[in-house]
């Protein structure tokens, strides 16, 4: 199981629920305040390799009718984790998806999303997609009223965990290191830009609607990457 | 505050000492990109996939051409087929991103074509009246291969591949895809019309002032573009180590010979050749104002991975600084300074030759379209 991240969902969370008048509080982690979303309701989890962890509101079942969503966990078969997603897809199951291919924290395998692409999965009907479980079954457990915010969410996790760890990330460093010079920051935006937009243009294409605003790296740093989307 | 240009399809100069470039509305006009789709992209050979991802009886690939949902399979006989990917139900998909079926199933209504585009089963249509199933063939699109290439044109009439460029690219480049094996494949959106990116890459003489790296294995006196009825070639010779720091090259050895080339297929069919590496570029428009890059490379069977590596770094050196420029070019061209330009005559000819097809096809609604240049 992926360690716990740093990777903070609660502002997407708090977007999704903003017609309620809590406001998220500080020690919470983030499945307790997707439990106070969702009135403390408990959430139905089936995992075919039978993966299950402890987890505050999370029940694991034995089988998918009785859950509330399928947790797929990817380690090194994309296309199997893809035909495994159609399958669910074809029996109206809902399906999470949570990438641990790699040690490092929130570094999804651009390989997975690739398969994702390939296979006949509309990707913004996935419950969710992260590298991280307790994340991903966070983002699961919010009620989604609001599909542009899940959308948001789901794009978010996309373009830091997959495009840019997965793969820009060492595009980038290799034409200006993991200090961009600042006269080359541009140039290093135009690089990003063009190789996220491309996959999000596809992604698009699977109802992934989302597009990239501003990005930087504070102090050219290439693992402070920021970004804002549209 | 830019200025809001519409498209004004003027004459286009023949000769290129007295013509000027297309002028900004041509840019910049969101219909010209609706009559570009239907005039250009609709009645010319597009490359959709390469040939081994439909290499075996049932493989397909989903793709756009002309802005037409498409789909690529290979059929039980083994033959290449292309349909469009809309069901002739209710126009559901058939198809979504790629893989190996032996039919093509709508994902609307369950509707089921075999892979020859024929009927199999319309479930729940067994007690319509008058409802025959062979009316409901899938509609084909013609495909052809050229080198590694899958390539569709959705115009029943045009001329085939071979006639419109193959044979003569095939014979005027030597290309040999036989010597280079693919590696990998890199997408770029660029925010750019996809002529100001075909416009930029028809041509050396931004070489020197956009591109340091290549520059220094180049002389642009020595750049040249030759231009036949649809592709064009630019080539020039890898420069010598005469002077300077060989350090400071990507080749330090050049030999005799060695020819940096890139050629245009048109409309968005284009080949980047060094003498250690080869790289496909094909491009697709996305709207009037973006466009879909996606570059194949290719490395000599025997290189190394280290070696690719920084034939990669130089390469993508060069393609964002051409994206740069395409995006730069893109916003100036609404300034209300700019309408439109002249040609240099000795360094622009491919850019006039690329201008004058588009204009061509732009204003010809006749097809076939003449395979030779006009006497006039």
């Amino acid at each position: 199981m992926p360690a716990p991240t740093t990777f903070d969902l609660a502002p997407h969370l708090a977007a999704i629920a903003d017609r309620q008048p809590l406001t998220p509080r500080s020690g919470l982690d983030m499945l307790a305040l997707a439990r106070r979303y969702n009135d403390d309701g408990r959430l139905g989890v089936y995992s075919p390799t039978g993966e299950q962890t402890n987890l505050p509101g999370i029940v694991w079942v034995d089988d998918p009718e009785e859950a509330n969503v399928t947790l797929l966990i990817y380690r090194e078969n994309p296309l199997q984790i893809a035909e495994q997603v159609e399958a669910c897809f074809a029996s109206g199951e809902r399906v999470a998806v949570v990438d641990a291919s790699h040690t490092q924290a929130n570094r999804g395998d651009i390989a997975l999303l690739q398969a994702l692409l390939d296979c006949s999965a509309y990707t913004s009907n996935l419950a969710a997609l992260d590298t991280d479980v307790i994340r991903a079954l966070a983002t699961v457990m919010v009620p989604l009223r609001r599909g542009q915010a899940f959308r948001k969410a789901m794009a978010d996790s996309v373009i830091r965990q997959w495009l840019w760890e997965g793969m820009i990330r060492s595009e980038v460093e290799r034409r200006f290191g993991e200090v961009i010079p600042a006269r080359w920051m541009m140039r290093a935006e135009t690089q990003t830009r063009a190789r996220v937009g491309a996959w999000m243009h596809r992604l698009g294409q699977r109802g992934l609607t989302v597009t990239l605003g501003q990005l930087g790296w504070i102090n050219g740093r290439t693992d402070q990457f920021w970004y804002t989307l549209r | 505050m830019a200025v809001y240009k519409h498209w004004k399809n003027n004459t286009f100069e023949q000769d290129i000492t007295h013509g000027h470039t297309l002028d900004a509305g041509w840019y910049l006009d969101p219909h010209v990109f609706t009559l570009e789709q239907e005039r250009i992209f609709a009645r010319t050979w597009l490359a959709i996939c390469r040939v081994d991802e439909v290499a075996k009886p049932g493989d397909f690939v989903t793709s756009e051409a002309a802005g037409e949902p498409i789909v690529v399979s290979r059929d039980t006989n083994g033959k290449l087929r292309a349909y469009y990917n809309v069901c002739p139900h209710r126009a559901g998909a058939l198809a979504r991103g790629r893989g190996n079926r032996k039919t093509l199933q709508c994902l609307y209504h369950g509707w089921t074509f075999n892979l020859d585009g024929e009927l199999l089963r319309a479930p729940g249509m067994e007690t319509t009246p008058n409802f025959d199933m062979s009316c409901y063939h899938l509609s084909e699109i013609r495909t052809e291969t050229w080198g590694p290439y899958v390539f569709v044109n959705l115009d029943d009439d045009a001329p085939s591949l071979a006639q419109m460029w193959g044979d003569s690219l095939t014979a005027t480049s030597g290309l040999d895809f036989d010597g280079w094996r693919f590696v990998e494949r890199s997408e770029y959106l660029v925010n750019a019309n996809w002529k100001v990116y075909m416009d930029n890459y028809a041509e050396g003489y931004h070489v020197p002032f956009a591109h340091p790296g290549i520059n220094r294995e180049m002389n642009l006196d020595d750049y040249y573009v030759d231009t036949w009825r649809f592709h064009s070639t630019q080539w020039t010779p890898v420069k010598p180590i005469d002077k300077g720091n060989p350090n400071q090259r990507r080749y330090k050895a050049p030999q005799a010979g060695d020819m940096i080339r890139y050629h245009i297929a048109f409309p968005t069919f284009m080949i980047d050749e060094y003498p250690d590496n080869l790289s496909v570029n094909i491009l697709r428009p996305v709207g009037h104002d973006q466009c879909l890059l996606t570059f194949d490379w290719y490395f000599k069977p025997d290189q190394d991975l280290s070696e690719m590596d920084s034939m990669v770094k130089f390469a993508d050196e060069i393609q964002y600084e051409d994206i740069e420029i395409c995006e730069y070019v893109q916003r100036n061209l609404h300034s209300r300074s700019y309408n439109q330009g002249r040609f240099s005559a000795r360094h622009e000819n491919g850019v006039h030759h690329y201008q004058g097809l588009v204009v061509e096809f732009v204003n010809n609604d006749v097809i076939p379209l003449q395979l030779q240049p006009s006497a006039d």
